[in-house]
């Protein structure tokens, strides 16, 4: 019955691949097919591995998805509470200059560690919001556009809380905040910075912003409120308190989280917006205006795809798999990359659940930061190969031919460059 | 240390009791006073019950235990309230309510009562409550005459919601938690929750307010409804209510936990609202009206959370063994259980019902279907309707049509009163019955 559970599993990754072409939302395979999985597993009785009780494995299951469910659940709404208070304008009223390599530098550097903190996602769309204000000319703002997705992605890579991927990796007990941030920092930076300096000799981004007249830098100051410096520091602060809690207390990070969430929530309601804040514009300033705005059915997707890998981790699947892997590649560092690589065309997600269910490696091994690493930053390389890029593809129409000609080898660049230097790193130091 | 657990709890309690007041959102104090008795836990290194699975990993090992659990009842809720959201979007629940022409009190309140009894024990009391609440708007236009219409509306949600395992927050809870058997409940609690809702209704038709004709019955009213109806409506509403009612059945077939059953009903519903037409011109712009991502933004998250909380909270005090503690001095002072099952639904009526449904898991090591389960599956579900702040169906009222507590209090109480009591004590006559056979 192995087989039929293979079967479904591919079925449904074909499904969730084709998502924009057959116009079905990827939530919808990720959910049938774990639940199917865990059906087979349950009616053709297979056996688990070490003999566990279908009942025990899948409640131990749950409570670690749901883990990382919460953990992002909090994290998204922390950050959707700062936008609705404006939170990011105090951060993004700062930049002035025109001109562009300067600009460049700034935004990317900007970006890198802004998503050290938030998702890659948000980084992007506010980053994204703010140059469609700077920059009217389409043209030149999509290459800025382009960097910023580079930089979220290389800038989440290296911080527990930056990215999704490092994310469940920190929970899952494979990596420590310390030796994370120790070991993936300078590659991360190198990712960013390669492309950076390339670009810079660049003739796109030579010369000054075309700023028509005095409105032009007026337009870009969107109106702070009341409220923004206090919300953007509330926000940032618990986000940045997740790890502290987590090393103080030795409780999951999800309890950190949902600690700064309910910190943030009752700042919220007792913070005043606006001069004349009545009953009336408090729904648009509270939690649960920002609860509304998440993106559930990512959610459910990731219970979904989490769910049937589980799954096949309970048979013993990806331990086979990694074996064989083992056997056809002779350093695991090739298998990182690889994960790096395929990360751009499939969901990073199921990736790093797949390759944690496989390997049975202590906390900190290198594999793990490597996979860290490659699975946050490889997914630059194509448009369509990180949320980042989705969502830059999606506001601004990027299209997928033209970031692949005209950015690609830029990101493929610095990815690799910062791959060559964390086995490097570790072959010196071993 | 203990005590300080014990203190964070109850400031955490008495914030929640008054959020209004405070003007405080509860899922705050709840989150905190869950996240707070854990660190204590934690920093302070108390000693947890032994007996607790993940207990040789350590306190996280404890608390994934629990987080398991209780993820199964949010996913489980996240999963149900989307379905009838999403039923909603598409005005599935008007193929139901159109079908009301009556212009008699009497038969107008049986057949609303009815209707919500039977509607509550497959959607959630909260939004058979709305559902009613609307339709009773378009069809009574004095005020004064609908809020006892309104008022029967949340004694059947929640009269109706005790009795079925997806019908109510509490019922579900003690049968994700493996206490309750579908069957077993049905058969025992059917007739009591019948009971519950059938002695207020007898004798409501007796009293003077519900003879005659309704006066200010809106013609134009039921015509409204009646163009209200959209294409899809009654294949999302057949959808939706065959979801629900297939979890027990998924359940029953696979052995696998109700959550899973309910996600399964959610990605089938989201599959064919995906390829439904709702209106004739049906354009892009149009579609996202009728979609799961809308459904899904309507859904209240931060009730998921102040679940969350809570019960993370009651986790911490029965790893702690202080609800075992409590359970040993209870059963020491009142001997009789049911006298205990009869308290929490009294209690239930002043304080949420999801709290003392899970302190009571806690507290209580009995098997499958014992009788005190279903008793309290009756007494949790049904009490709260003795006040209007007693049931999130009441609250609902309150909120949409400003009904005032006192007027509830004088005027319904005792009809809600009567038909508990009267519940509880069929729910002993039918243990006795069953028993004997």
């Amino acid at each position: 019955m192995d087989w039929l559970v293979i079967a479904i599993f591919l079925v449904g990754y074909i499904l969730i691949v084709f998502e924009h072409p057959l116009k079905l939302d990827k939530a919808i395979p990720a959910l049938l097919m774990g639940i199917f999985i865990w059906t087979i597993i349950a009616i053709a009785p297979l056996t688990l591995l070490e003999n566990e009780t279908i009942h025990h494995s899948l409640a131990h299951h749950l409570g670690k998805i749901t883990e990382i469910l919460l953990f992002l659940l909090g994290a998204m709404a922390i950050v959707e509470v700062v936008d609705g208070h404006r939170g990011f304008a105090v951060i993004t009223n700062l930049i002035t200059t025109t001109n562009k390599v300067k600009l460049l530098w700034i935004i990317c550097i900007l970006a890198f560690f802004l998503s050290s903190v938030l998702d890659n996602l948000t980084t992007t769309i506010v980053l994204v919001s703010l140059l469609r204000k700077l920059i009217e000319n389409r043209g030149e703002r999509i290459w800025f556009i382009s960097f910023v997705v580079i930089a979220a992605n290389a800038g989440g890579a290296w911080s527990p809380i930056g990215d999704v991927t490092t994310t469940m990796l920190w929970i899952g007990g494979k990596v420590s905040t310390i030796k994370l941030i120790g070991e993936l920092f300078i590659p991360s930076v190198i990712c960013l910075a390669i492309p950076l300096l390339v670009a810079s000799k660049m003739k796109v981004f030579q010369g000054h912003l075309q700023v028509d007249s005095e409105d032009g830098t007026q337009g870009v100051k969107s109106p702070y409120l009341l409220s923004s410096k206090t919300m953007l520091m509330f926000g940032v602060g618990s986000l940045v308190f997740v790890p502290i809690f987590k090393s103080i207390t030795h409780l999951p990070p999800w309890m950190g989280i949902m600690f700064g969430l309910s910190i943030v929530w009752l700042v919220s309601e007792f913070v005043k917006p606006e001069f004349d804040f009545d009953e009336s514009n408090r729904y648009k300033y509270s939690v649960r205006s920002a609860l509304s705005r998440l993106e559930l059915s990512s959610i459910l997707f990731f219970l979904g795809i989490l769910l049937a890998i589980s799954g096949l981790e309970s048979l013993g699947l990806l331990r086979n798999l990694a074996i064989k892997m083992d056997a056809i590649f002779p350093s695991q560092d090739v298998v990182a990359t690889l994960i790096g690589i395929l990360s751009a065309i499939i969901d990073n997600v199921p990736l790093v659940a797949a390759s944690m269910g496989m390997y049975d490696l202590p906390l900190d091994h290198g594999l793990w930061h490597f996979i860290a690493f490659s699975a946050g930053t490889g997914g630059s390389m194509l448009i369509i190969g990180s949320a980042a890029g989705v969502a830059a593809m999606g506001m601004e129409r990027i299209d997928f031919i033209w970031y692949l000609k005209k950015i690609s080898w830029l990101a493929a660049i610095g990815f690799f460059a910062g791959c060559a230097y964390i086995s490097l790193f570790h072959w010196l130091t071993h | 240390m203990e005590l300080l657990v014990i203190i964070f709890f109850i400031i955490g309690y008495l914030l929640i009791v008054f959020e209004h007041p405070l003007k405080m959102d509860k899922t705050i104090p709840a989150l905190l006073m869950g996240i707070l008795c854990w660190t204590m836990i934690s920093v302070g290194q108390l000693p947890i019950v032994s007996e607790l699975p993940g207990n040789d990993h350590g306190v996280s090992g404890v608390v994934l235990h629990h987080l398991s659990k209780i993820a199964e009842i949010l996913i489980f809720l996240i999963g149900a309230m989307t379905i009838v959201e999403l039923v909603d979007l598409h005005k599935g629940f008007s193929v139901i309510t159109n079908r009301i022409h009556t212009r008699d009190k009497r038969k107008l309140l049986w057949i609303i009562s009815w209707l919500a009894f039977f509607m509550s024990s497959v959607l959630d009391n909260l939004t058979t409550t709305i559902v009613f609440i609307s339709l009773l708007r378009k069809l009574i236009q004095d005020r004064p005459e609908r809020i006892w219409y309104i008022s029967f509306v949340v004694i059947a949600a929640n009269a109706g919601g005790a009795w079925t395992p997806i019908g109510d927050v509490t019922t579900t809870m003690l049968w994700i938690a493996g206490k309750v058997s579908t069957y077993y409940l049905m058969i025992n609690l059917a007739i009591p929750s019948f009971i519950c809702l059938g002695i207020p209704l007898i004798i409501a038709s007796y009293m003077k307010v519900f003879n005659g004709e309704i006066t200010s019955f809106h013609e134009s009213g039921s015509r409204e409804l009646e163009k209200e109806k959209i294409l899809s409506s009654k294949t999302m509403l057949m959808a939706g209510i065959g979801a629900l009612i297939f979890v027990p059945i998924f359940k029953t077939v696979t052995h696998l936990p109700p959550w899973m059953g309910m996600m399964l009903g959610l990605a089938i519903v989201w599959l064919i609202s995906e390829y439904i037409h709702p209106e004739e011109d049906f354009t892009e712009d149009k579609r996202h009206r009728y979609s799961v991502r809308n459904a899904l933004s309507r859904i209240e998250l931060s009730s998921i959370l102040f679940f969350l909380g809570i019960l993370m909270a009651i986790a911490s005090l029965e790893s702690l063994g202080i609800l075992d503690h409590l359970a040993q001095y209870m059963s020491r002072v009142i001997p009789n259980q049911e006298i205990v099952a009869t308290a929490i639904g009294v209690m239930s009526a002043i304080i949420d019902n999801v709290p003392l449904v899970a302190a009571t898991i806690g507290m209580y090591d009995l098997p499958l279907d014992a009788k005190m389960w279903h008793f309290i599956a009756f007494s949790a579900g049904t009490g709260g309707s003795m006040l209007i702040i007693g049931s999130a169906a009441g609250v609902a009222a309150m909120g949409m049509e400003k009904i005032d507590f006192i007027w509830y209090f004088k005027k319904i109480a005792w009809l809600a009163a009567l038909g508990f009591f009267g519940g509880c004590i069929a729910v002993s006559l039918m243990h006795l019955i069953l028993h004997e056979t």
